[in-house]
């Protein structure tokens, strides 16, 4: 512990950083001298500007987003690094004994008798909900102001949801940059079903 | 040493003990609690950590480049270094001020990559209004008037042009001191220098800006 | 013979299998995920701007099919195909560079090759605006009517996708 008055001592004086004993005799020393009291004032009326101008903290923009991208690249960089095997290419691999071949094709056997897939190593299954079953979608809007309504709709073939009390979006807001352009019909995935003659509005 | 764990049907468990995930205050202590599990790989742990620290590490990035996009581009990549170097973290300094350390590094490198001087001159490049959303600020406390918010917001606009022209060092040092709060301690971590080096550089820094902002500051 | 081709097929798997390396179970790829934005509005549609793309008809008519969804006149803003991963979320950003309409989405449970439950977020303006759990099939999408722009109404319609090989 520091108990010397001296430049570095003022220095956090100033700046309110010292506590317990340096602080009492910091206090003794310099706290009798004007000058010195006036400076600490002065330095705690800047840093008090400072700190209102200019936040110590800002939201990132998307926040949900930014930390799922971290969790996405983390989990990424995890994978990559499990010695897993046949995890790694090499073209060394393409020499590899008839067994190992051979049971490869086991496996593959195995998933073309299995429907959509390969064994589940590390899956994580975050439903509990059976796929074929269809059941009512559950809807969650967290801003009380806005109200969202699905249903089936038989005639469009698609399901709809219609939200009710969402922020218009300002007419000067301009999308021209996206890189909208045509499509041909076949990957247009919401044309879908043959269309039936309609009259026009 | 502990590292993340090497399996990663592993690194996505809930955090082992009582978390509140809604609970963004940075207490240091809580802090290591959950590196501690971190580093064993729990990746929900980690996200707490993320969460209650991405919007210091974000500031003090925008507030040195000046430009949003960069900026969270920049902090993903601090929280993204984190990670990969928690083993090396030893708690030997609170965590947030680690994160600094790690942001000045990645902010050096990105002004470096960009040849940017750092002489001291006013340099567009680093400063582009534009790229910043004034609108995308934390509001003020305290229930400001309208005509106090825009009296704060035109101080922002003055002080962040003042900051604009020190060099990369002395505005890094004036944001984590009197931004970001650190203290002289801390900073000299964060920057890997000397106490004194940062007091001098405070200094200085406090000296240049008080007469570019004589008006406001006298107010 | 089918010996023959069997053991080919069986070869193809293992050659590209280890060229490309079995991923980790999270990351594997089951499906793709569009989102197009539609500019939907009864009056000009020319206000959404030039670089908006008239629907194919097939498209058109089907939205009006359904009354709520009915306009005089659709035009295409955005879009954003994605893919749907196993276990992990992904964006799509139908409007990018803009961000005030984002999509999450990822897998819940596992999907059939017709169809795949989706957890699903509507962003609207860096707001969650809206949560669900919708059944999305391969003929059976699922669109949004959205927030009012520019006298009309934005339409988000999420659908699964069949990967197209490129054409020659």
């Amino acid at each position: 512990m520091n108990t010397k008055c001296d430049e570095t001592m003022l220095a956090l004086w100033l700046e309110d950083e010292l506590q317990g004993e340096e602080f009492i005799t910091a206090e003794e020393f310099f706290g009798k001298n004007p000058e010195m009291i006036s400076a600490r004032e002065e330095t705690r009326r800047w840093r008090a500007m400072m700190s209102v101008a200019i936040p110590a903290s800002v939201e990132p923009p998307h926040s949900e987003f930014f930390n799922s991208r971290i969790t996405r690249t983390v989990r990424e960089s995890a994978s990559e690094a499990m010695p897993v095997t046949p995890r790694r290419f090499s073209w060394m691999t393409l020499l590899f004994p008839l067994a190992a071949c051979a049971g490869m094709a086991f496996t593959f056997i195995l998933g073309l008798k299995t429907s959509n897939n390969r064994l589940d190593l590390a899956e994580i299954d975050v439903s509990g909900a059976p796929k074929a079953i269809p059941v009512d979608p559950i809807l969650y809007t967290p801003d009380d102001g806005v109200k969202a309504v699905w249903f089936t709709s038989l005639d469009a073939s698609a399901t709809v949801i219609v939200l009710d009390g969402v922020n218009a979006i300002p007419d000067s807001m301009d999308f021209s940059a996206t890189a909208s352009k045509p499509l041909p019909r076949d990957i247009d995935a919401t044309a879908g079903i043959e269309p039936e003659e309609i009259s026009d509005l | 040493m502990n590292k993340p764990s090497d399996d990663p049907s592993k690194s996505l468990r809930k955090p082992v003990g009582p978390v509140d995930l809604d609970d963004v205050t940075a207490d240091p202590d809580d802090d290591l609690r959950l590196v501690a599990l971190a580093q064993q790989g729990d990746l929900g742990c980690y996200d707490v950590l993320v969460t209650r620290h991405r919007g210091k590490i974000f500031a003090m990035i925008r507030n040195m480049i000046h430009q949003e996009a960069d900026a969270w581009d920049l902090s993903q990549e601090v929280f993204i270094k984190a990670w990969n170097a928690l083993p090396r973290f030893e708690a030997r300094a609170r965590f947030s001020t680690w994160l600094y350390r790690i942001a000045h590094n990645v902010v050096y490198d990105w002004t470096r990559k960009r040849k940017i001087e750092s002489a001291g001159e006013f340099n567009d490049e680093i400063f582009e209004r534009e790229q910043i959303d004034s609108g995308s600020f934390t509001t003020p406390s305290g229930g400001e008037s309208p005509d106090e918010t825009m009296a704060s917001g035109e101080l922002r606009e003055k002080i962040e042009a003042a900051l604009g022209k020190l060099s990369a060092e002395h505005r890094e040092v004036v944001v984590l001191k009197d931004v970001q709060g650190l203290s002289y301690k801390e900073i000299a971590v964060v920057m890997g220098c000397s106490i004194g080096t940062v007091m001098s550089r405070l200094f200085y820094a406090r000296q240049k800006l008080q007469t570019m902002l004589k008006h406001e500051y006298e107010m | 013979m089918i010996g023959g081709k069997w053991m080919t097929a069986c070869l193809v798997f293992v050659v590209s299998g280890i060229a490309f390396g079995e991923e980790e179970p999270g990351k594997e790829k089951i499906g793709l995920v569009s989102v197009t934005v539609y500019h939907a509005t009864n009056g000009d549609p020319k206000v959404a701007g030039e670089k908006a793309v008239e629907v194919p008809q097939e498209t058109a008519k089907r939205l009006r099919k359904e009354e709520k969804l009915r306009f005089k006149t659709y035009r295409m803003l955005g879009q954003d195909t994605r893919p749907l991963f196993r276990s992990y979320e992904n964006w799509a950003e139908p409007l990018k560079p803009s961000n005030e309409i984002m999509v999450r989405f990822e897998a819940q449970g596992k999907p059939t090759k017709k169809s795949a439950v989706l957890d699903l977020e509507l962003w609207l303006g860096r707001n969650k605006t809206v949560k669900t759990d919708a059944r999305i099939e391969n003929d059976l999408p699922l669109f949004v009517l959205g927030p009012e722009w520019r006298g009309g109404r934005l339409i988000i319609a999420v659908a699964l996708v069949q990967e197209q090989k490129p054409a020659n």
